[in-house]
């Protein structure tokens, strides 16, 4: 497996943000579910090292903090502060985590997303969707076995999620991904299994199996579900104060 | 761009040194003094700029010119100059004490541009309440004036080895964490999981700020340190938008503008040179606009 969890609890200001948390996951893609406060992003942090946590996290069998090595991680809010080009943009993060070869990891990121034509040009130019995509090719350069995409799809048009999501079925081909998404609405080709997180794994398993109203209605006060030919649309409610 | 800039400040700064040591002997070491003093604060400076520190950096007028009058007193007191170690140890300190309580005041829970505001404002108060005490106690040893515009053409080269090591501290910031710290103002959250420690480089670069402005006080007075700390960065990310580009192109054109601000002395005397460095920058960062604007 390249990336197993087991027995995660991550604690703030004395609350338990996550509880118990087991699962694990090879070559395929994970969609991380559940509704506001469920613990996704802090699920990344602690996969990353970025946040005290009890429990075991292992990334291509290295369970010290060396996995960060291995993780790519591209963050919920994609802001951009200050100029640099694309290349710069992808290239300085992998030259400061000293990857080998950092130069030939950015040159491969950025034909690997299309963006290489781009590279001298300032990443505050590019669109919403040419940014996610800079962001995922930072991400395969700084690590890349196991990428952690944390609502990728927020604050970006139809078209630009229509290219995003056709990157992503290709780079889940030799690698581990996992997704945080807001949205349930998937197509079915994407996703391998669904996380269900709210604080604890409420399930884990094939699109199929989580996508059920008796299963969502455990995390989500108001569920409907419709089965597309392409995928599943789910119409969800969070609650108001997440179990 | 960035060769070309850079070759401009070599052959200006050779123009300038050739001809202070030729011609204007007195000038020799001012000039080295206000070379090196430019050069350090604007390599400072994009970081300044990126990390939306100019507010602080403007500050550092404030900071600069109440430290300065806070160590006057004792430098007065023991009879000892504006140029003396006593005097910029004691600048040094007390720069170090007004940015770290800004730094403070914001874990208080106040905005950056709020605890700014709110330290500089006990500056003041303290600056004023200092050259009060200084005119009471110290009228006929010192003059609050050279505080604020500095002692250009009074400074020798131990002047300037007084001063050499501290913009030596200084520049070991922007040397070894600059492009780190210039990446954390690009996107701080991704740097923070690729290992950058924003707070931590924050506080570093505040520190490395102090000890640039406490050195640059005798040659640049306490006010214009401040104008160092913004304009070049500013006229730098004008001319190209590469990150890796900002310090050297903000170190170029901080040296052009101090060659320039020498020849501009000796030609109209009354045009201050910490005055006329202020005027060259304006001038190269209003003649960048075209170049952005294409």
């Amino acid at each position: 497996m390249s990336l197993v969890v087991r027995n995660l609890w991550v604690f703030r200001g004395g609350r338990a943000v996550l509880e118990d948390v087991s699962f694990s996951a090879g070559r395929e893609f994970v969609l991380v579910a559940g509704p506001n406060g469920a613990g996704k992003t802090t699920l990344f942090l602690a996969i990353l090292g970025q946040v005290p946590h009890r429990g075991e996290i292992c990334v291509e069998g290295l369970c010290g903090e060396e996995r960060a090595a291995k993780v790519g991680y591209v963050p919920q809010h994609v802001r951009i502060e200050a100029e640099a080009t694309v290349w710069e943009y992808v290239y300085l993060p992998a030259r400061f985590r000293r990857v080998r070869s950092a130069e030939r990891a950015a040159e491969e990121a950025l034909k690997a997303v299309e963006l290489y034509a781009l590279r001298d040009k300032p990443v505050t130019m590019l669109s919403g969707g040419q940014r996610q995509r800079a962001a995922i090719a930072r991400a395969l350069a700084t690590g890349g076995d196991v990428l952690l995409l944390d609502e990728p799809m927020a604050n970006v048009d139809p078209q630009g999620r229509v290219e995003l999501m056709s990157l992503l079925r290709e780079l889940k081909k030799d690698r581990t991904i996992l997704m945080t998404s807001h949205e349930l609405t998937f197509p079915s080709d994407l996703a391998d299994k669904v996380l269900l997180l709210n604080k604890r794994v409420v399930a884990y398993g094939p699109p199929d199996a989580v996508f059920r109203e008796e299963v969502l209605m455990k995390v989500y006060r108001y569920v409907r579900i419709a089965k597309t030919p392409t995928g599943f649309i789910c119409v969800t409610e969070d609650y108001a104060h997440p179990h | 761009m960035l060769i070309l800039i850079e070759a401009l400040a070599a052959a200006s700064a050779a123009a300038a040194f050739i001809h202070a040591y030729l011609y204007a002997p007195l000038l020799f070491w001012p000039l080295v003094s206000l070379v090196l003093s430019a050069a350090v604060l604007a390599a400072l400076s994009p970081l300044a700029v990126s990390r939306r520190m100019t507010f602080l950096a403007h500050a550092q007028g404030h900071s600069i010119l109440t430290a300065a009058l806070a160590a006057a007193i004792p430098a007065a007191a023991v009879a000892q100059s504006l140029a003396s170690p006593l005097f910029y140890l004691a600048t040094l300190l007390f720069v170090i004490v007004l940015n770290l309580l800004v730094l403070f005041t914001e874990r208080l829970g106040f905005r950056k541009d709020v605890a700014t505001g709110v330290v500089m404002s006990f500056q003041l108060t303290a600056a004023v309440a200092l050259l009060y005490v200084i005119r009471s106690l110290y009228a006929t040893a010192l003059d609050p004036l050279s505080i604020i515009t500095g002692e250009y053409v009074l400074i020798t080269s131990r002047d300037v080895l007084i001063q050499a090591p501290l913009l030596f501290a200084s520049a070991l910031f922007p040397l070894f964490y600059g492009v780190k710290y210039l990446y954390a103002a690009v996107d701080e959250a991704f740097a923070q999981a690729v290992g950058i420690n924003p707070e931590r480089l924050d506080m570093l670069f505040v520190v490395a700020m102090s000890l640039a402005v406490a050195a640059s006080v005798y040659a640049l007075g306490s006010l214009m340190p401040a104008v160092l700390l913004v304009l070049p960065g500013a006229a730098a990310s004008r001319y190209s938008h590469r990150l890796t580009e900002q310090m050297p192109l903000s170190v170029s054109l901080a040296v052009l503008s101090a060659a320039a601000a020498h020849f501009l002395y000796t030609i109209l005397p009354w045009l201050w040179p910490s005055a006329a460095l202020g005027l060259a920058l304006l001038v190269l960062l209003v003649a960048a606009q075209p170049l952005r604007n294409k």
